[in-house]
C-alpha cells in the first residue's frame, strides 16, 4: 500500500489521461496561467500606462531587456499585456464555454428525453443556428447588441449552444433506452428527476470532453470578434485586440502581433491537447484499444498496487 | 379480485416489414395473492411483449390495440391509472438494470423517499433491511454495481423489486445472464422473498424445468396466443395441447436414457404473416383439416384447464 490509494478505476482513467501529450497541454496551460496570475507581481509596468521614452526607432522597442517582448506603439510593455490579458481571455472562454453548456445540456436532454413535437421543434431551431456559419452568426449577433466583450461572449455562447444540445440529446436518447432509466420509470420517479438524477451523470462525460475542446474555439472566436472591433476595446489588453493592433506595424514591428498571436495559439493547442486526453480517458469505447506510452508516472502509478 | 386480469389484449408492432401482431387476442388471470403464474414459450412467442405490456414499458413502436389489463383493481392501460399500480418488474439483465453512476444504496432508497414518501433517515434504515433480505450485508448501500459479480446485481435488482411493494412482481428470465451455479441461490432467493412477503409473481421463462421448480399455474404462449393454461402438476403430468407435448419431450431429462434429443420440426410461424387457422397447424404432429381452416378458441376441460385445440373440443 502506498501513502495514498487510488482505486484501480481510477488508476485506469489517470493512466489513459496523463499521456504524453495531456501532459504537455496541462504543462503549457498551467506556465500560462500561472504567469497570467502572478503578472502584477513579476512585472514592474502598468498594462496601460504609455511611455514616451521608449518610443525608439523607428517607434519602439524590439524585444530586448527589459521589455523582453517589447513594446507596443504606444510604449506599453508587450510582455505585461499579454499576460495581463491571461486572465481576460481565459475567463472570457470559460464563461461563454458554461454558458453555452448548460443551456445547450438543458436542451437536449429535456428533447431527447420527452422526444415527439417537442424535439422537433427544439432540434429544428437548433438546426436554424447550425445552418449559419459560426463566425458570421456571432459577427451579427455581436454587431446586432453593440460592440463590447460582454456582448462579443453572449453572442460567442448563442452560436455554439446547438453543438452541445445535438451531443446531449444524443446521448440521452441512447441513455434513456437502457433498462435502469426503464426501471426507474418503473419506480414511479419523475420525468424531471429521472432526467437530472439518472440520465445527466451519464450525459456527462462526452459533455466535458466537448466542452473542453470548445474552450479553444471560444477563444478563437472571442479573439476574432476582437479582432474585427466586436468584443473587446482598447486599451483592454485582450489577445485579438493586440492582434489587430498589431497587424498595422507588422513590417516595422513583428512583436506587436507575434506575442499575443503565439498565445492564441498555445492556449487552443493545450486545450485540444486536454480535451483528446479526457476523451481517451472517459470514453468507455476507446477503453483498452489505446496504447499507452509506459512513462514513468505509469510506472510510478504501476508500482502503487 | 384477481391480483392480475388480462383480457382480450393485443398488441402490435410497427416494423420496416409490416405489421407484426406480438400478442392476439390475450386473455390470462392470476386469481390469488402469493400465486406464482409462470409464462413460457419459445423466443418470440410474446411473452416478454406480454409483461411489458403489463408493466408500461412498451417501446415507441408498439401499440395497445385492444384489451384490458387489471392489477389489483387499477386498469394498467389507461394513462392515469397506471401511477398508482404497484408492479415491479426484475429484468433479466441486472448489470445495464442498475444506474452505473449511482450507488445502490442510492438508487434504493429513492424508491422509498418518492414512492412511500420517507426521509433520508428511515429511507436508509428500510434500505438496509431489503439489502439484508436478499443476503446482502450493510456496506452494500455504498457500492457500485460495477463493484459487484452478476448474482449480487441480480440481488439488488430483486431487493429493488422489494422495495416497490408491490402488488404484482413481473419476472422477465431473471437468471438467463447468470451461471448456474449462482442461478440455483438467485431462484432460491426469489422463491424465498416471494413467500414470505406472500407476493405475486408472473414467471417469465423458456425454461420448463423453471417453471416446474418456481410456479403454481403455467400458461404456455405460440405466437402470441395462450394455447395451454393450467396447475403446474397438471400440465408436467399430462399436457394436452400438442405443442406443450412437443416442448415436454423436448426438455433433456437425466433420469431418462435417449439416444437423441425430440425436437419440433419447423421454426416459429412469422408473426408478421401468421398461417391460416390454427398457427401450430404446419407443425403439429396431430394437425387436422380444419386446423388449416378454422382458429381454434380457447376452451376450458375438467374445469381449471384451458386449452386452444380442436382435439378438445
Amino acid at each position: 500500500m502506498g501513502f495514498f490509494e487510488i482505486s484501480p478505476e481510477t488508476k485506469d482513467v489517470l493512466v489513459r489521461f496523463l499521456q504524453p501529450s495531456t501532459i504537455l497541454g496541462i504543462a503549457i496551460l498551467g506556465s500560462i496561467i500561472i504567469l497570467g496570475v502572478l503578472i502584477p507581481l513579476i512585472s514592474p509596468y502598468d498594462p496601460y500606462a504609455t511611455s514616451d521614452n521608449v518610443l525608439l526607432p523607428p517607434l519602439s522597442s524590439g524585444p530586448a531587456w527589459p521589455y523582453i517582448f517589447g513594446t507596443d506603439s504606444l510604449g506599453r510593455d508587450v510582455f505585461t499585456r499579454v499576460f495581463y490579458a491571461v486572465s481576460t481571455d481565459l475567463a472570457v472562454a470559460l464563461i461563454t464555454v458554461g454558458l453555452a453548456a448548460s443551456i445547450g445540456m438543458v436542451i437536449g436532454l429535456v428533447s431527447g428525453y420527452f422526444g415527439g413535437a417537442f424535439d422537433s421543434v427544439l432540434m429544428r431551431i437548433m438546426d436554424v443556428l447550425i445552418s449559419i456559419p459560426g463566425f458570421m452568426l456571432a459577427i451579427a449577433v455581436a454587431a446586432a447588441l453593440g460592440a463590447s466583450l460582454f456582448n462579443a461572449m453572449l453572442a460567442v455562447a448563442i452560436v455554439t449552444i446547438p453543438i452541445y444540445a445535438r451531443l446531449m440529446r444524443g446521448v440521452t436518447l441512447s441513455i434513456k433506452e437502457q433498462l435502469y432509466i426503464m426501471a426507474a420509470k418503473e419506480a414511479g420517479l419523475g420525468s424531471l428527476r429521472i432526467i437530472f438524477k439518472h440520465v445527466l451523470p451519464n450525459a456527462l462525460a462526452p459533455l466535458i470532453v466537448q466542452s473542453t475542446l470548445e474552450l479553444g474555439n471560444a477563444i478563437i472566436y472571442i479573439a476574432g470578434l476582437s479582432f474585427i472591433g466586436l468584443g473587446a476595446q482598447e486599451p483592454q489588453p485582450e489577445w485579438g485586440l493586440m492582434l489587430n493592433v498589431g497587424r498595422k506595424y507588422l513590417r516595422e514591428a513583428w512583436w506587436f502581433a507575434t506575442f499575443p498571436g503565439l498565445m492564441i495559439f498555445l492556449v487552443v493547442l493545450s486545450f485540444n491537447l486536454i480535451g483528446d486526453g479526457l476523451r481517451d480517458a472517459l470514453d468507455p469505447r476507446l477503453r483498452g484499444t489505446i496504447r499507452i506510452k509506459r512513462s514513468r508516472l505509469w510506472r510510478f502509478l504501476k508500482s502503487e498496487t | 379480485m384477481a391480483v392480475l386480469e388480462i383480457r382480450n389484449l393485443t398488441v402490435l408492432y410497427y416494423t420496416p416489414k409490416g405489421l407484426v401482431k406480438a400478442l392476439d387476442d390475450v386473455s390470462l388471470d392470476i386469481r390469488n395473492r402469493g400465486e406464482v403464474l409462470g409464462l413460457v414459450g419459445e423466443s418470440g412467442s410474446g411473452k416478454s411483449t406480454l409483461g411489458y405490456t403489463i408493466a408500461g414499458l412498451l417501446p415507441d413502436n408498439a401499440e395497445t390495440v385492444s384489451g384490458k389489463i387489471v392489477v389489483n383493481g387499477v386498469n394498467v392501460l389507461n394513462r392515469k391509472e397506471a401511477s398508482k399500480a404497484r408492479i415491479s418488474v426484475i429484468f433479466q439483465d441486472a448489470l445495464t438494470a442498475l444506474n452505473p453512476v449511482l450507488t445502490i444504496g442510492e438508487q434504493i432508497a429513492e424508491v422509498f423517499i418518492y414512492n412511500h414518501g420517507l426521509s433520508r433517515k428511515e429511507a436508509y434504515e428500510e434500505t438496509v433491511k431489503v439489502l439484508e433480505q436478499v443476503g446482502l450485508p450493510r456496506n452494500f448501500v455504498n457500492r457500485y454495481p460495477h463493484e459487484l459479480s452478476g448474482g449480487q446485481r441480480q440481488r439488488v435488482v430483486i431487493a429493488m423489486a422489494l422495495s416497490m411493494k408491490p402488488d404484482l412482481i413481473i419476472a422477465d428470465e431473471p437468471t438467463t445472464a447468470l451461471d448456474v451455479t449462482v442461478q440455483a441461490k438467485i431462484l432460491k432467493l426469489l422463491l424465498k422473498v416471494v413467500k414470505e412477503n406472500n407476493l405475486t409473481m408472473l414467471y417469465i421463462t423458456h425454461d420448463l424445468s423453471l417453471v416446474a421448480h418456481m410456479c403454481d399455474t403455467v400458461a404456455v404462449m405460440y405466437a402470441g396466443e395462450v394455447v395451454e393454461y393450467a396447475d403446474v402438476k397438471q400440465l408436467f403430468k399430462e399436457p394436452k395441447h400438442p405443442y406443450t407435448k412437443a416442448l415436454l419431450k423436448a426438455v433433456p431429462r437425466v433420469d431418462v436414457d435417449v439416444e437423441e434429443l425430440e425436437h419440433i420440426e419447423g421454426s416459429p410461424p412469422s408473426l408478421i404473416n401468421p398461417p391460416s387457422g390454427c398457427k401450430f397447424h404446419p407443425r403439429c404432429p396431430k394437425a387436422m383439416s380444419i386446423c388449416k381452416r378454422r382458429k381454434p378458441k380457447l376452451v376450458s376441460i375438467n374445469g381449471n384447464r384451458l386449452v386452444r385445440c380442436f382435439l378438445y373440443g
